[in-house]
């Protein structure tokens, strides 16, 4: 099978997942209990008021109308209105600042966490057994286990509580050294770049030194595995010096459960920066999808569901086709 | 020297790491000292923070408390609340019933009472420059009196409005009259109106189902976004933040009515309200200078509040004190003919259970001593309307009496050992009807999963109650999921809340019989509690309509539909060296942040003392860009060094 029909028919596979992932978000909201008007209005409603915000809803169609009418308008990026969170906003014009905002926290945060995990990982992998490997995972296995909201409390009270260094909240606004800053929208680009940076410092700390933990933990146990293969041996004897064994042969081979971790890890992502947003009130998915849970907005809720499941079903998309690169023995 | 391909990325890395460290801090300080050069004074900012967003901007949906100091900041009501919690003209400047010479109180025989004149100021504008007219008034009060239904968020002022006339440029008359009879009727309680007026020139095309349920409370072709009178305007940028959910900029409105009709000004630039999700984030945000004022949940409050005893927090304030919102918690009771368990509707039981409920129990443990114990419909910090029962007439906890009431009412155990009680055939609920011998004295209830407390006092409740031999089952939920069960009168007991304005009028009215299907939430019913409360609706005299009250308080109280079992404080903390004039909330209830009925005496008492400035001085500057610089050199050296050591090494992999 050449790469294009094996990408095809990923997608093919994919489009029947999202259609199952439709199928359940749609339904899972209406077999709920309680009314979805008592999320606008909890007190002192007529049932004659009820029926009008009810028909206004289209909760009065049968509801393999109201699943049609939910296909084309999910199709058309339309997710309704907010009941109750920012009432009656529309859904993607709220969504769309924050993904933003929530891709840059994981973005930033999930390079460095790959990069210096993998990076510690093979540094204490390749001294398996020394000073280095034991320092490395005592450090690795602290932050495994320690909590998010924890580690980004610490983080919080000591770089923006007490020494001041860093702001307490928010994904932009304040500028350092800056008293009196503009409004966001009529920063220039290098003040918006300032600023995001500045706000974004300790809320990626908190995000990456977490799952950078992950991934030095996957990435040691791995390589350690890998160095014991026969063809590192046969490698070696044939007079590859340690970088070209460790970079050409171990590294590639070591790298694959990373890869895989990658891809389910989206998935979580969004699970562990709800604490980090929350925490820093950074305005990211995170936060809303909190907001959304505790408010019961069901709108806000069936979007955010679907963004991630579809993030996490095209990481794995592309997993599958990173695989393929990485590991010739995978068949396609 | 001929550097290869990997050194070069090394290199051009580390410089541009460094690059950016040197570039930063160097914009950033560049930036400071012109805007510096430009701004001459810097803006004078109250921040206030809160845990909970602003639920829509608008007024006929928002519910939460954040909501409605929001709109408080930028609508005003024709009246208002003052300091000592009396009612205040706002953009009404007078209210005064028609006199009873008037031809039309005499001449088509109209009681005393029920036609009203209110006075508008003229010196009130919209936020975009448009005058506030007597037109705008009148539209209003007709929206809300001839859309009765649909305009839900205001019918506990609306219900008695018959109609509105404009009698000049600056006079209105309000008719009222019994909405079920018709008839023409006093209304004692409408020098108080308490409605959110909105801008007629720009709402006048909309329906009045679109203004109430569908309007996202801004505009998209005004000259702002938000338009209102009050003494706080948005921004342009009001919609950005608002859909960031972060914060809310609102600046001074410099042509305020309050300057030229009471000489009163606000002093301050902006007020910005922070959304945060978590308490401590806001704590420090308040304790680090980052917030002005906030309110917080009982345990972060009692924190803070031992910190500024023992001298920890030397520059912060705070206030717990009765809420001048009259919020508390209740215990109630579906009084409709259906439900789970209808044997709670005979009286007897209800106040079997008032008399085994232990109220300071529940304060002390599940308030953490921040909250008044309860008794009737309007609470005490409404000294003048409060009724307390007497000592013959509250129950007292005491569960010996409370289990002798049941035996006396019929509701015995049926068995020795037994551990619940039974309705017996000489009980009123088997001789209504209501539940037929045998059926046991347990009861289900809902209780809101938003607030823990409440799940730890029914777990109390269950175990009390269980001691008089009366079941509990409570159910946690979510409050939406709970509004329903109780909105379809279909349920045994729940604990909610109530909160209302400073006239009884609002708080009995939602328990009168005419807001069934709407504002009840139990369909309560006293005949006698009805004809007092449509008699305190009309009484003109302050005193016989005092009397009223009482009844009303006193009928309700000893019916036990309610166990008013709480009135939680208000936890506020503010500094003390931003902002000063921040008043006695004890001599002076009105002055709370709470006082969300526009017109805020507090904004115009505060007084700006701070010298505010954010991020870091040069000082930390330099030394944090030192620091960081010399971790990056140590690094970047250990990194060095471990490269050419690591030449003679032996191989992991052996050799």
């Amino acid at each position: 099978m050449d790469m294009r029909r094996f990408v095809i028919k990923k997608t093919i596979y994919l489009a029947i997942t999202l259609f199952a992932i439709l199928l359940t978000n749609f339904v899972l909201f209406r077999i709920m209990p309680g009314d979805p008007i008592r999320a606008w209005i909890p007190k002192g409603i007529s049932p004659e008021v009820a029926e009008i915000i009810r028909e206004n809803l289209h909760l009065n169609d049968p509801m393999y109308e109201q699943f049609y009418y939910y296909l084309v308008n999910v199709f058309q990026l339309d997710f309704g209105v907010t009941s109750s969170y920012q009432m009656g906003t529309e859904v993607t014009e709220i969504l769309i600042p924050r993904i933003f905002n929530t891709l840059v926290l994981v973005g930033i945060g999930t390079t460095i966490a790959v990069f210096a995990g993998v990076a510690l990982g093979r540094y204490v992998a390749w001294r398996r057994g020394q000073a280095a490997d034991t320092v490395g995972m005592a450090f690795t296995l602290t932050f495994y286990t320690m909590p998010t909201f924890l580690l980004a409390l610490g983080l919080l009270i000591l770089f923006a509580g007490t020494l001041d260094w860093f702001p307490l909240r928010g994904a932009y606004g304040e500028i350092p050294f800056m008293d009196n800053p503009p409004p966001y929208s009529q920063m220039s680009l290098l003040e918006k770049v300032v600023s995001r940076g500045y706000h974004i410092v300790l809320p990626v700390l908190a995000f990456s030194i977490q799952i950078m933990a992950d991934f030095v933990l996957i990435m040691r146990n791995s390589l350690t595995d890998v160095l014991t293969e026969d063809y590192i041996i046969t490698a070696r004897a044939k007079g590859l010096s340690d970088e070209a064994v460790l970079k050409d042969h171990a590294m590639r081979n070591a790298l694959l459960p990373v890869v895989t971790v990658m891809a389910i890890a989206f998935g979580w992502v969004v699970g562990g920066e709800i604490m980090v947003e929350l925490i820093f009130s950074y305005e990211g998915i995170g936060q809303l999808t909190w907001d959304a849970v505790n408010k019961r907005d069901f709108p806000l809720l069936q979007a955010l569901f679907l963004i991630m499941a579809v993030g996490v079903l095209f990481a794995n998309l592309i997993a599958d086709i990173v695989y393929t690169y990485l590991d010739p023995r995978v068949k396609i | 020297m001929v550097l290869d391909q990997g050194r070069i990325r090394v290199w051009g890395f580390v410089a541009v790491v460094v690059g950016c460290m040197v570039f930063t801090p160097l914009y950033s300080l560049v930036g400071s000292v012109v805007a510096q050069e430009e701004e001459e004074e810097p803006e004078k900012i109250l921040r206030a923070g809160f845990l909970q967003p602003v639920d829509s901007m608008n007024p006929m949906i928002g519910l939460n408390d954040a909501s409605y100091i929001f709109y408080g900041l930028i609508y005003d009501n024709p009246h208002c609340i003052d300091k000592e919690m009396n009612t205040e003209g706002n953009l009404v400047v007078d209210t005064r019933p028609v006199p009873a010479t008037d031809p039309e109180i005499a001449l088509a025989g109209r009681p005393y009472g029920s036609i009203w004149e209110y006075d508008i100021t003229l010196n009130a504008k919209w936020h975009d420059g448009e005058p506030f007219t007597i037109e705008d008034f009148v539209w209003n009060m007709e929206l809300h009196s001839e859309y009765y239904d649909i305009m839900w968020a205001f019918q506990p002022y609306s219900y008695f409005m018959e109609k509105v006339e404009k009698v000049d440029e600056d006079t209105a008359r309000i008719y009222y009259f019994n909405r079920e009879t018709s008839e023409p009727m006093a209304c004692s309680y409408a020098y108080l109106l308490a409605v959110f007026l909105m801008p007629r020139h720009l709402l006048s095309s909309e329906s009045a189902s679109y203004i109430s349920f569908e309007w996202p409370g801004s505009f998209d072709d005004a000259a702002l976004p938000v338009v209102g009178t009050g003494p706080f305007m948005v921004t342009d940028e009001i919609e950005d933040e608002w859909t960031a959910g972060d914060h809310l900029t609102l600046v001074r409105n410099p042509n305020y009515h309050w300057d030229e009709d009471k000489g009163m000004n606000i002093s301050f630039d902006k007020i910005v309200m922070y959304f945060y999700d978590d308490a401590t984030s806001m704590r420090l945000a308040l304790t680090s200078g980052d917030l002005d004022i906030a309110q917080f949940p009982p345990e972060t409050y009692k924190a803070l509040k031992d910190g500024i005893a023992d001298g920890t927090y030397d520059n912060l304030a705070s206030y717990d004190g009765l809420k001048c919102t009259q919020y508390w918690t209740e215990i109630e009771f579906c009084m409709n003919e259906g439900g789970p368990n209808p044997s709670r509707l005979d009286p007897a039981i209800r106040q079997a259970l008032a008399t085994a409920t232990d109220k300071e129990y529940i304060v002390t443990n599940y308030y953490r001593s921040l909250a008044e114990e309860g008794t009737t419909l309007i609470p005490s910090i409404n000294e003048k309307w409060h009724y307390e029962p007497t000592a013959d007439e509250k129950f007292v906890y005491d569960l010996e009496a409370a289990a002798e009431m049941l035996d006396d009412a019929g509701y015995r155990y049926p068995f020795d050992g037994a551990e619940l009680r039974e309705v017996m055939a000489d009980s009123l609920a088997a001789k209504e009807g209501w539940a037929p011998p045998g059926t046991d004295l347990s009861y289900h209830m809902y209780v809101r999963r938003e607030y823990p407390e409440e799940a730890l006092i029914a777990k109390y409740l269950k175990e009390t109650w269980a001691q008089i031999g009366v079941g509990l089952n409570y159910e946690v939920v979510d409050e939406s999921y709970m509004s329903t069960e109780v909105y379809s009168y279909e349920y045994d007991t729940c604990i909610w809340y109530w909160s209302a304005d400073i006239d009884p009028n609002y708080m009995l009215f939602c328990q009168s019989k005419i807001a069934w299907s709407g504002w009840s939430d139990n369909k309560y019913y006293n005949e006698s509690y009805e004809e007092n409360y449509l008699a305190s609706v009309g009484a003109m005299d302050e005193d016989e309509r005092k009397t009223y009250v009482d009844n009303c308080q006193r009928i309700h109280y000893r019916d036990a539909a309610f166990i008013i079992m709480a009135a939680p404080y208000q936890t506020y903390v503010w500094r003390t060296d931003t902002f000063e004039n921040w008043g006695d909330w004890d001599d002076s209830p009105g002055m709370s942040m709470d006082n969300f009925w526009g017109g805020n005496p507090l904004f115009f008492d505060l007084e700006y003392i701070g010298d505010r400035t954010q991020g870091f001085d040069l000082t930390s500057a330099l030394i944090f860009g030192g620091v960081i610089a010399a971790v990056v050199v140590a690094v970047v050296a250990v990194w060095l060094l471990k490269k050419r050591g690591k030449k003679g090494k032996a191989s992991p992999l052996g050799e």
